[in-house]
């Protein structure tokens, strides 16, 4: 029997696919992964086929790849580096519980963002999101991706928002992390009160050890994500500015005291490509936007939310003139601030605004102290000027973990038919990489190329990671080829 | 008393640490948290308060026997008293300071002595002082002072100079200075002189018992028959035996007992000593451990402990508990706060938390690099409050001081607290 | 138990003559663990089967190795203690432990039966000499820290500079690394800040075989803002809720998240009796409250609305068991109260306090605290007023306090067969399941009277999770006082299994599992999913000697 057979015994023939047309859109995406095609692609629907397809991979020895957000694929995690199966889980799509007490939602890893929400939002609650993910993004796959989100209160560690998980690892064991693990089943659990909130085992924390393992040491089935209460009343503002220096105090200031909820800054190409629609739209609002614009979101929740926006507008105004800046809940350049929330709240319509310049995109972040920020946006620039980087490339900076911390993002953006512009976009990627880890830029989810660059250069935790994939995945059958696995 | 009386309470040390730190609302730094300069200088658990009761516990039991090792562990310590002040703020059973003195007792008992201790003892013996300096040499310090003579005569106050005061060269002007002050403030003291013996509390201290106890009926019966109804000393030293030691055996002395710091305020208070003269100095203030939390009056307790509600352990009749609230740290603040032109600044660790000037306990003489240790980071703490002075009220935290001062070259300069109210006064 | 003289130098030459030794009555101050006195002699005999006997280790027939029987504190003895100054030095002495087949305990301030040796034969690492605090980094709001840093230090450095840290209910006096690393403490500022377990940033961690691993940022060089990565998290392997108790290796640094405060850098008290402390000026922006109510259901509303509407900076509720108990100086002064006005506080209450960074955030938050308690029903516990009793209070929620020994000052000890962790619908259910049971023992004498009712706990991130724990008193050298307790620890921890609550404190399943030859997780595990085989086989990848005490982490075999 072929492994096609088996997989169709076990999840339905119609759910899996050999054809090549649909095994050529898994076998490369928008980033320097090498493409390699796969055997076949399977959509398991529950967790039980899940286990039963990592039981029979591990038998075969077969690399399995699982993905759980639909296209387009920008870091090359998904792309299969040894051929083997792709584990695709967008059938397992339930939103299998909201609890508006515990603010808590478990889903399925095929739930996508603007399905979530809209749920959420009956239940008087939200889930702190990415800065504008894709439509088809997962939203167990960008928590498992440790994807920032653009609430610096909420991300309480870079674990946020994820909980508790059902995984099958490796091994073709299942497992429930945290809380979830008991004692009594889920549906117990539940009888008696609990929601799966503690994302903490007894003595570890596997929910960790899946998170940033880009699907190599397990599949997770559901997960357990924190949520939060939705706001009554919300004021948005812009704050320009030529430099980035004196944003980035404000931003410090606003993260340290907790003011104010979604928070991030951009530079005019991330933002005129957030905001605009055609690329000739990107190119004019990048010339009629400041350099750099900080976005803060100030909220009200139950009790007197008025007040609460009131009191934190005067309280940010009285900082921001210390510094010499101006928070304008109007707009800026032409752009509204409530515009730019309401862009925010939902996914990115399609296409995904990293893409909408040139079509293409080479995300290339890290995690930075506050301080480090200014020199490694320098950094970048002579890269890219030396390797004569001609296209816009757009500056992200999000503050983290309550601000512990702040995630730095560039955005390369290419003609994907111009092999000129890839190769160059190539080159940037590659040095500014180097140039920007010997400065201390810390690549804490390095995706395809970069993996070996930032794994080389810390040989201990290469060598815990190993030991960590030899207990979950001891027969090397989840995504081989990753990281340094 | 032995180990033995303090089976039940050596059960109740929970390891808590609290003997290493000062109470942890006061701490302001993390350099001048610490309390206990043994546990800072040597680090394993049994030089704490703690890790001293847990060791007689083991040596009661027959866990472990008195080793050298243990030896060192032993008196490597000024007994200053800051556990146990530390210990009693959350814990009314147990008894660090008077385990750690049991524990010397028996070590004395069973023969393990340090050299450097029996000589302190056979100073003592032969010449009624710890310092090794003939008796015959005893009232020298108050030649020419035309002062009375407690011996021949009655007096309202008695002026008990100490070993230290008494034979120190360089300190026995701070004697000198202190009854010159009295009689010129008109009080009507007098001094025992060369026939002044030792307190005995440093006997006491490093496990001699009966030494004190000699030295505590003597002093009785000469303060009997002077007639005081007032005790005065310049050494805090002496101050804490007489009040704290002599009740601990059950040597009370019927007088009143007072450093010359207190009576100094007193006088300056009535007016009967002017402070007209400016002294422009910038000085922090060290509470000798003696007259501070050791300074404390010693309540003897005997009772019984019973157990209520289930386990709560209750002392019946309720049992005084020595936190160091009651040593005398106002009135040499207050003299100093009298004098125009000084500025008094204070140190993070003061008052019942002060950290020992290192000398104490026997650790001067039998172990003289960690004296000097405790008594440099008490220096650099002194300097970290921008003073010029280190100020104090005692002659062995000054012996100490200047001593460490002059070793180590540090621009601070260690006066008595006397010194600074005799310039005042012009 | 003795260690061989050749493997004994070779540890000397580590660390010098000044910081080894083998003394008995120095190595009984670590022996010794407030705990212990629940256990006797035979209890690590199942642990010690497990493990290879080293040929580094003389059997001397001496009974003091072990554990003395129940009712007395000393605990397993070490062989020899070390006190190492660096990570250089821990390093080798781990690399020196895996040559001889020695077992090695590290701890920081070393409080508790945890602190200690599980079993006889092991060499205790005592990381005092490691105190520094390195850095405080204000932009990145991280403080990094040696192993014997104490939260109370480390937050008077950090509010100097207007951060904060959380401060574990068990005192300032506990290492802050040791509670981020290894070890689980809940905190009144839990509500604001977390729990520690996720308050770390890079991690410097010497392995069980000696290796010295670097977590995140750290490990790459780039400094130490961050924990995670590349890749997959080690955090994960690190700890879980509760930490690995010291069975995984020894952590010699790590960046400590610090937090906001609006308060003073500095505030001053007098009296440093405990029962007199006063705070000299209650600091401004900041307000105290102590409300109580007719009913849990209300208490608990009001509770999850403060967090909901992200007010307050502290927060816990505290049974009135503990309070009262909590009261008086001396032991007698607490069991007046006790027996005259105990019963008259109120059953259900928590204590609150507000630090605001600003004049208008401060009125806002008690405009809602207000209105909050109005619809809740809340009203002013009057006790709060009396000026002792208010500094109390606050410098708990504050600063956590300075009276926190007072679970040990009453009866010599407590123990919290209570502990669980859960969320909004658990936490009353769990902790009345407990005060059921803790009364049951209260009835038959066996442990102190509060009603069942020592309970306090704290909310977590402004309500998304909480902790509970409810202390009970014991006399701790009464050994059928202790028999008592660990009945209790093992009826209570399986009513709350059964009832499919969560626990919080797994070291108690090893407690009442280890004197029947078990390991505790092989007793939960099958009850939670089989976690202990995932555990384990951590353990055996990560310590494949079996170097570090096992006893309070993971047994490598199965029991």
């Amino acid at each position: 029997m072929s492994v096609k057979e088996d997989l169709g015994r076990m999840a339905g023939a119609e759910n899996v696919s050999d054809d090549p047309m649909t095994l050529e859109e898994y076998s490369r995406d928008f980033s320097f992964a090498p493409p390699h095609m796969p055997a076949c692609v399977v959509k398991p629907r529950d967790a039980g086929e899940v286990q039963g397809i990592v039981k029979l991979a591990n038998e075969l020895k077969l690399p399995l790849i699982p993905v759980s957000s639909g296209a387009p694929h920008l870091r090359g995690d998904t792309v299969p580096a040894m051929g083997g199966v792709v584990v695709d889980l967008s059938l397992l799509d339930r939103i299998i519980k909201v609890d508006r007490p515990d603010r808590v939602a478990m889903i399925e890893p095929g739930v996508r963002y603007a399905r979530l929400q809209e749920e959420l939002r009956e239940h008087g609650l939200r889930l702190p999101m990415p800065l504008s993910p894709r439509s088809s993004k997962s939203v167990v796959g960008s928590c498992l991706e440790r994807e920032p989100h653009i609430i610096p209160k909420y991300h309480l560690d870079v674990s946020e928002p994820l909980l508790c998980t059902e995984v099958v690892f490796g091994s073709g064991d299942l497992f429930h992390t945290g809380e979830a693990a008991g004692p009594g089943s889920i549906e117990e659990q539940w009888e008696v009160g609990r929601r799966q909130k503690s994302p903490m085992g007894f003595q570890t924390d596997i929910y960790r050890v899946l998170q940033g393992s880009q699907g190599t040491m397990g599949i997770v089935t559901w997960a357990t994500l924190r949520c939060e209460v939705l706001p009554a009343v919300e004021k948005p503002f812009l704050v320009p500015s030529q430099r980035i220096d004196n944003l980035l105090d404000l931003a410090y200031r606003l993260v340290r005291l907790r003011l104010g909820d979604e928070l991030f800054i951009l530079d005019n190409h991330a933002l005129a490509s957030l905001v605009g629609d055609t690329p000739q739209e990107i190119e004019r609002l990048s010339d009629d936007l400041p350099r750099w614009m900080l976005f803060f979101n100030l909220a009200g929740y139950e009790i007197f939310p008025q007040e609460r926006v009131d009191y934190q507008e005067k309280d940010i105004s009285d900082i921001a003139k210390v510094l010499g800046l101006a928070i304008n809940p109007e707009a800026v350049s032409g752009l509204g601030a409530q515009r730019l929330l309401d862009i925010t709240r939902k996914p990115c319509e399609d296409p995904y605004w990293k893409l909408r310049y040139r079509g293409g995109c080479q995300e290339l972040f890290f995690i930075s102290s506050l301080a480090d920020i200014p020199g490694h946006i320098g950094t970048f620039r002579e890269c890219a000027a030396r390797a004569r980087f001609t296209a816009p490339a757009g500056t992200y900076v999000q503050p983290i973990n309550q601000g512990h911390g702040y995630h730095v993002e560039f955005q390369l953006p290419y003609d994907p038919a111009s092999r000129g512009e890839k190769e160059r976009a190539r080159e940037v990627y590659l040095s500014a990489a180097d140039a920007l880890m010997n400065r201390g830029a810390f690549f804490s989810r390095p995706y395809d190329l970069l993996a070996e660059k930032m794994l080389n250069r810390d040989g201990q935790s290469m060598a815990a990671l190993k030991k960590v994939k030899g207990i979950f995945d001891p027969n090397h059958v989840m995504n081989p080829g990753k990281l340094c696995f | 008393m032995s180990l033995r009386d303090y089976e039940f309470e050596m059960d109740f040390c929970s390891r808590c640490s609290h003997c290493k730190w000062i109470p942890l609302l006061f701490i302001k730094s993390h350099r001048y948290a610490n309390v206990c300069p043994a546990i800072e200088r040597f680090n394993f658990h049994a030089y704490s308060g703690s890790g001293r009761v847990i060791a007689a516990h083991s040596v009661h039991e027959g866990r472990s026997e008195i080793t050298d090792e243990l030896l060192d562990v032993i008196y490597r310590c000024q007994l200053d008293g800051a556990c146990n002040v530390m210990c009693h703020l959350s814990n009314e059973i147990l008894e660090p300071l008077q385990i750690i003195r049991e524990l010397r007792t028996l070590a004395v008992e069973r023969g393990m002595l340090l050299p450097e201790h029996t000589m302190i003892i056979d100073s003592m013996r032969k010449e009624d002082n710890v310092l090794g300096e003939k008796k015959a040499d005893r009232g020298k310090w108050a030649e020419g002072l035309d002062v009375k003579d407690i011996n021949s005569g009655e007096a309202e106050v008695f002026y008990h100079a100490g070993c230290r005061y008494s034979y120190n060269q360089d300190l026995r002007g701070i004697a000198r200075t202190g009854i010159s002050l009295l009689r010129g403030a008109g009080v009507d003291v007098g001094i025992a002189g060369g026939e002044e013996a030792c307190c005995g509390g440093r006997a006491f201290d490093i496990g001699y018992r009966g030494e004190m106890e000699k030295y505590a009926d003597d002093f009785a019966n000469r303060l009997r028959s002077s007639g005081a109804s007032t005790l005065v000393t310049s050494c805090s030293d002496c101050y804490s035996a007489f009040k704290h030691l002599y009740p601990m055996i059950g040597k009370k002395l019927d007088v009143e007992i007072v450093h010359i710091t207190e009576y100094l305020d007193r006088l300056i208070k009535e007016g009967r000593i002017a402070l007209c003269k400016e002294v422009p100095l910038r000085v922090t203030y060290h509470d000798p451990c003696h007259l501070g939390r050791l300074g404390e009056e010693y309540t003897p307790w005997s009772g019984e402990w019973k157990t209520v509600h289930g386990g709560v352990i209750v002392s019946d009749p309720p049992k005084p508990v020595h936190k160091g609230l009651g040593g005398v740290y106002d009135p040499p603040r207050d003299v100093l706060k009298a004098i125009p032109g000084l500025q008094l600044l204070e140190m993070e660790r003061n008052r019942e938390f002060s950290w020992c000037c290192g000398a104490g306990g026997g650790v001067l003489e039998a172990y003289e690099d960690f004296a000097a240790w405790t008594a440099m980071e008490r220096i650099e703490e002194a300097r970290s409050t921008g003073a010029e002075a280190l100020v104090t009220a005692c002659p062995w935290c000054e012996r100490n001081f200047k001593d460490a001062v002059a070793a180590n070259g540090h621009g601070i300069t260690v006066y008595d607290v006397v010194e600074l109210v005799q310039e005042a006064a012009g | 138990m003795r260690l061989k003289e050749e493997a004994y130098r070779v540890l000397e030459s580590i660390v010098g003559e000044e910081n080894i030794s083998r003394d008995p009555a120095v190595l009984d101050g670590y022996a010794w663990q407030f705990g212990c006195e629940l256990y006797g002699p035979e209890d690590g005999a199942y642990a010690e089967k497990a493990f290879a006997p080293s040929a580094y280790l003389e059997e001397t027939g001496d009974e003091a190795s072990l554990a003395s029987p129940r009712g007395s504190r000393f605990g397993f003895r070490p062989v020899a203690v070390v006190l190492p100054a660096d990570t250089a030095e821990v390093q080798a002495i781990v690399k020196a432990c895996n040559r001889y087949g020695i077992k090695f305990k590290a701890h920081s301030t070393g409080w508790g039966p945890w602190s200690g040796c599980g079993t006889a034969g092991m060499v205790q690492m005592d990381l005092r000499r490691m105190n520094r605090i390195l850095e405080i980094n204000e932009e990145d709001m991280y403080a990094v820290i040696e192993p014997y840093v104490v939260w109370s230090t480390l937050q008077a450095e950090t509010m100097k500079r207007g951060l904060n840290c959380v401060t574990i209910g068990a005192g300032g006096n506990c290492s802050a690394l040791a509670s981020i690393t290894s070890f689980n403490g809940i905190g009144y500022n839990n509500y604001s800040m977390g729990l520690n377990e996720r308050n770390v940033l890079g991690v410097e961690w010497v392995l069980p075989d000696g290796e010295v691993l670097r977590l995140g940022s750290l490990g790459s060089g780039a400094g130490w803002f961050s924990g995670d990565g590349p890749g997959p998290s080690l955090r994960g392997v690190m700890r879980g809720e509760y930490g690995a108790a010291g069975g995984l290796g020894v952590f010699t640094r790590i960046a400590a998240k610090l937090y906001q405060w609006g308060g003073p850098t500095e505030m001053p008290v007098e009296n440093i009796d405990p029962a007199a402390t006063l705070l000299k000026e209650f600091p401004e922006n900041c307000a105290l409250y102590y409300p109580f109510f007719e009913t849990a259901e209300d208490r608990d509303r009001a509770l999850w609305m403060l967090g909901e509407n992200e007010v307050g900076y502290s927060a816990s509720f505290m049974g009135r068991g503990l309070l009262a108990w909590g009261l008086g100086g001396s032991n007698r002064e607490a069991s007046d109260t006790v027996e005259s006005v105990a019963q008259t506080f109120p059953r259900y209450a928590f204590i609150l306090v507000l630090v605001c960074n600003s004049a208008r955030e401060f009125a806002y938050q008690q405009k809602v605290v207000e209105r909050i308690l109005e619809e809740t029903g809340g009203q002013n516990f009057a006790l709060i007023e009396v000026p002792e009793v208010r500094s109390m209070v606050a410098l708990l929620l504050f600063k956590g306090g300075n009276k926190v020994n007072i679970v040990f000052q009453r009866s010599g000890a407590f123990f919290d067969p209570g502990l669980f962790t859960g969320s909004r619908r658990t936490f009353t259910a769990a902790e009345k399941l407990s005060i059921d049971v803790i009364n049951k023992y209260i009835e038959k004498g066996l442990v102190v009277d509060d009603y069942g009712e020592g309970s306090w706990g704290s909310l977590f991130d402004y309500g998304h999770l909480t902790a509970c724990e409810n202390e009970t008193m014991y006399k701790s050298t009464d050994p059928a006082a202790c028999g008592a307790v660990i009945e209790l620890l093992e009826d209570l921890d399986g009513q709350m299994t059964e009832h499919l609550f969560r626990l919080g404190h797994i070291l108690h399943q090893q407690l009442t599992d280890g004197p029947r030859g078990k390991c505790g997780h092989d007793t939960m595990g099958p009850l939670c999913d089989g976690y202990q085989v995932w555990q384990r086989r951590i353990k055996r990848a990560f310590d494949p000697n079996t170097a570090a005490d096992p006893t309070m982490y993971i047994l490598p075999e199965e029991t």
